[in-house]
């Protein structure tokens, strides 16, 4: 799952100027560090939030800092409260462009936390955003990041077909991008077309995807950033012990995997790649009639993707909790707002009441006078 | 699931029972044919209130061992609130496959059913993080209430306790194991669980025969996928150990196919789950929303309907008394109109005039709707300088004013004179005092009395009560 954030790490925004001087600096410094220390960057965008004199436009490019960073620095319950805030602001503002960047985020972050259809319904908005006339043709990297998270998201749902149509789509457009970041993108958009491909069986077209994505650590792999360029190796070297495994040969594939859990030994452990590493070296061992160690891989596999559920079950449950927090934060805002208002309006209401009652009180014995003297003239 | 009937310990028709009993009898090996014998006593009875909560529990319970989750929590998706405790506890049990933990409302702190379904979540919550201390009180004391509770509702807990106590190797399993067995003889579901213990443990022999026991074809063709993954991951388990590498194969074959049914289930059920909480809490805050809304909307159109009726009264009190000051000053003036005026008419004509004027006025022939200055100077055999003149000195108002105001006056001594007046419409009053509209009447009533023949009629009838 954590494959996305380089992805979308890359969808930041682009801002019209700020009017406060002091504001508008805090905001351009924050959105200049949001690659470089996303921790800080969200702290001074989140001072400036915290400013009651923002405009919109400032309100929403720190909502949309706040959002970027909380996402990469892996904080998905932020993301939700912060994205869904500047995707309301951006919506009245009519900005479709910051609109679809974050819709991408969110949509990102629900796919992180196995909600699949959450994710969908953002990516799907965010696609019908992408044809509206607004849009210019030449927001290539943008649209191509929709497709490519739609083509993840369709490939989580074992939707391989599907999905490899985004990826296309996602290819074709960084193709025409001249974003330098493009080329990271397309990278992993390869990659992924690769598994889609690995998933329906296509083993030939699988490999070419594959060496498509790997990166030519020769020639070319300072334009990358070396974390990024170890993980995309490893993962296009899994692919292929994946396309082995298929072609039954578990040996060579379980030299591969070895040979990656090698290399990243001394790597901070992710999900993504050693579960499946774990999961296809049980299968190749079963395929090797070895039980035992079958046994002793699957257990493994089985521990950790547990861990990792639990994980994921974790934080959906916090967001459940926090839309509990946040309903009934929202069911206070409406009661204080209504219980102003409709306080008001009664004693609005009481007073032009009580006062016209005195007046016609008023009016009536003076009426009753006049009658009297009128009926003794008659 | 011959235990099933002590849930809802009332006496109920007979082919009801037998119903209900065969749903329950059915609910774990073909939960298929539970919906089906629900469905019928649902289309064919007529159920009260505790036989459709009976109802609703086994259909939750039937759809979760089918693995349709999503239908199962669209059923528990009311507030807890507004769920009876034996729905509760299955939804928290369903929500806890889901590894979906929910706040507790605080009216199930008192269901006795609901503390030890707690009680039990919470020994195996405990057991997995390894942090009991006491493990065989905590056991015990877990028997000890499942003899007296209902198995029913506290089946999804036991047998996950059941299953976390068979893996862990504790002196005290197999005593807890054999007695939560005896308990549920006949669920299968808890015979693969002991069997699994048995062979964690190397009693192969022992497990043999138990396996043997199972009913094969049945679990084979089960509908309960959890039930079914579970026989094949016993078997699984049993040939890993026996070195049987085909059998070994198939059914680890068999379970992975189902482990992806399972998967993809649960994973479609937590989206599910999480869009209806989120739902949920949208329709609250529409419907405060609304209500807040119409309240203020109550407050502002009564509010403004009061203001509409007190400002109308207010206007005609404002009227009537413009009218009464009117009608006042009118009287005054009459009053004091009794001063002579310079005569320019020889004196001896003047009084003649005045005279036959007088005989005029006291006649009804004010009413005439021709009479015109040329008639009446005719008919009082003068001419009608003088009597214009004779007129505008001593009425102090022109022919027609002085004509009007006799209609006036003759059309005011009717309505005093005779009551029957009184109800009739104006226009019938402009005619009878020789008007030819009924708006020139009201208009000439107003400016002779200061008051409109209504509020005359009106002032009159209140002086006579």
């Amino acid at each position: 799952m954590k494959r996305f954030i380089l992805i979308t790490m890359l969808l930041f925004g682009f801002f019209g100027i700020a009017n406060e001087p002091a504001i508008a600096g805090i905001l351009d410094k924050a959105q200049k560090l949001m690659l470089q220390n996303p921790a800080e960057a969200f702290r001074l965008a989140k001072t400036a939030y915290d400013n009651k004199d923002l405009n919109h436009g400032q309100k929403l490019q720190s909502l949309f800092i706040m959002t970027n960073t909380s996402n990469m620095l892996q904080k998905p319950l932020e993301v939700i409260k912060y994205g869904n805030k500047a995707l309301e602001i951006a919506d009245d503002n009519g900005d479709a462009i910051t609109k679809i960047k974050i819709l991408g985020i969110l949509g990102n972050t629900y796919q992180s936390l196995q909600l699949n259809e959450k994710t969908r319904v953002y990516l799907d908005q965010a696609e019908v955003l992408l044809s509206s006339p607004k849009i210019s043709d030449s927001l290539y990297m943008i649209k191509g990041n929709i497709f490519y998270l739609k083509g993840m998201n369709y490939f989580y749902s074992l939707d391989s077909g599907i999905a490899l149509s985004y990826f296309n789509k996602a290819i074709n457009q960084y193709l025409q991008s001249k974003n330098p970041l493009a080329e990271i993108n397309i990278k992993l958009a390869y990659l992924n077309k690769g598994f889609a491909l690995i998933q329906q069986k296509q083993t030939k077209l699988a490999i070419e995807n594959l060496n498509l994505a790997s990166i030519n650590t020769m020639e070319s792999a300072n334009h990358y950033p070396p974390q990024f360029v170890e993980l995309q190796q490893a993962f296009t070297e899994l692919g292929k012990a994946k396309i082995l495994a298929l072609e039954n040969r578990p040996e060579l594939s379980n030299n591969i995997l070895f040979q990656i859990l090698k290399q990243r030994k001394n790597q901070a452990p992710r999900d993504d790649i050693e579960n499946e590493i774990y999961d296809l070296l049980s299968r190749n061992f079963l395929q090797l009639k070895d039980i035992e160690k079958h046994d002793y891989y699957e257990s493994i596999y089985k521990k950790r993707v547990a861990e990792s559920n639990s994980e994921s079950a974790k934080l959906v449950n916090q967001l459940i909790l926090q839309e509990g927090v946040d309903s009934t934060s929202e069911k206070l805002s409406i009661n204080k707002k209504y219980g102003f208002l409709i306080g008001l309006s009664a004693a609005f209401f009481s007073i032009i009441i009580i006062f016209m009652l005195f007046k016609t009180v008023k009016k009536e014995q003076i009426r009753r006078t006049l009658r009297k003297e009128a009926t003794k003239n008659i | 699931m011959f235990f099933f009937l002590s849930i809802f310990g009332k006496s109920i028709d007979p082919e009801k029972k037998q119903l209900f009993q065969k749903a329950g009898y059915d609910l774990v090996l073909t939960p298929e044919k539970t919906l089906e014998t629900l469905d019928y006593l649902e289309k064919n009875f007529v159920l009260d209130t505790d036989e459709k909560e009976k109802l609703d529990y086994l259909k939750i319970k039937s759809l979760f061992f089918q693995n349709n989750l999503n239908d199962a929590l669209k059923k528990i998706a009311n507030n807890d609130e507004n769920i009876s405790p034996n729905i509760l506890i299955l939804k928290r049990s369903i929500l806890n496959y889901l590894s979906i933990k929910t706040p507790f409302a605080k009216k199930d702190e008192t269901n006795n059913d609901i503390i030890f379904s707690e009680q039990i979540k919470d020994l195996t919550n405990k057991i997995n993080q390894n942090k009991i201390k006491n493990i065989s009180a905590s056991l015990s004391d877990v028997l000890k209430k499942a003899t007296t509770s209902n198995l029913i509702l506290a089946r999804e807990n036991l047998l996950s306790l059941f299953k976390t106590v068979g893996s862990k190797d504790f002196q005290s399993s197999e005593y807890f194991l054999k007695e939560i067995q005896k308990l549920y003889n006949n669920d299968v579901e808890f015979q693969i669980f002991y069997a699994q213990f048995l062979i964690e443990n190397n009693h192969l022999a022992e497990a043999k025969t138990l396996i043997d026991l199972l009913p094969k074809d049945s679990l084979e063709q089960t509908t309960n996928i959890n039930l079914k993954y579970e026989y094949y991951d016993l078997l699984v388990l049993y040939y890993s150990k026996t070195g049987s590498y085909s059998d070994y194969k198939e059914y680890i074959d068999k379970n992975e196919s189902i482990l992806k049914q399972l998967d993809q289930a649960k994973f479609s059920a937590k989206n599910k789950w999480f869009n209806i909480i989120e739902n949920n809490y949208k329709e609250e805050e529409k419907s405060l929303l609304e209500n807040r809304k119409n309240i203020l909307l109550y407050i502002i159109v009564v509010g403004s309907i009061i203001i509409i009726l007190i400002l109308i009264r207010f206007l005609q009190i404002s009227t009537q008394i413009k009218e009464y000051r009117n009608f006042i000053r009118k009287i005054n003036v009459l009053k004091e109109r009794k001063t002579s005026q310079p005569q320019s008419i020889p004196e001896k004509t003047e009084n003649l005039l005045l005279e036959k004027l007088q005989n005029f006025e006291k006649s009804e022939d004010c009413i005439d709707p021709n009479i015109s200055l040329q008639n009446l100077a005719k008919k009082l055999e003068t001419n009608t300088k003088y009597l214009s003149e004779a007129i505008n000195t001593h009425k102090q108002k022109n022919f027609n004013a002085y004509i009007n105001e006799l209609r006036i006056n003759y059309i005011i001594n009717k309505l005093k004179e005779k009551p029957i007046y009184r109800s009739y419409k104006i226009k019938y009053l402009a005619e009878e005092s020789g008007f030819s509209t009924h708006s020139a009447f009201a208009a000439v009533f107003k400016s002779v009395t200061g008051m409109s023949p209504a509020s005359y009629i009106q002032l009159l009838k209140e002086k006579e009560e």
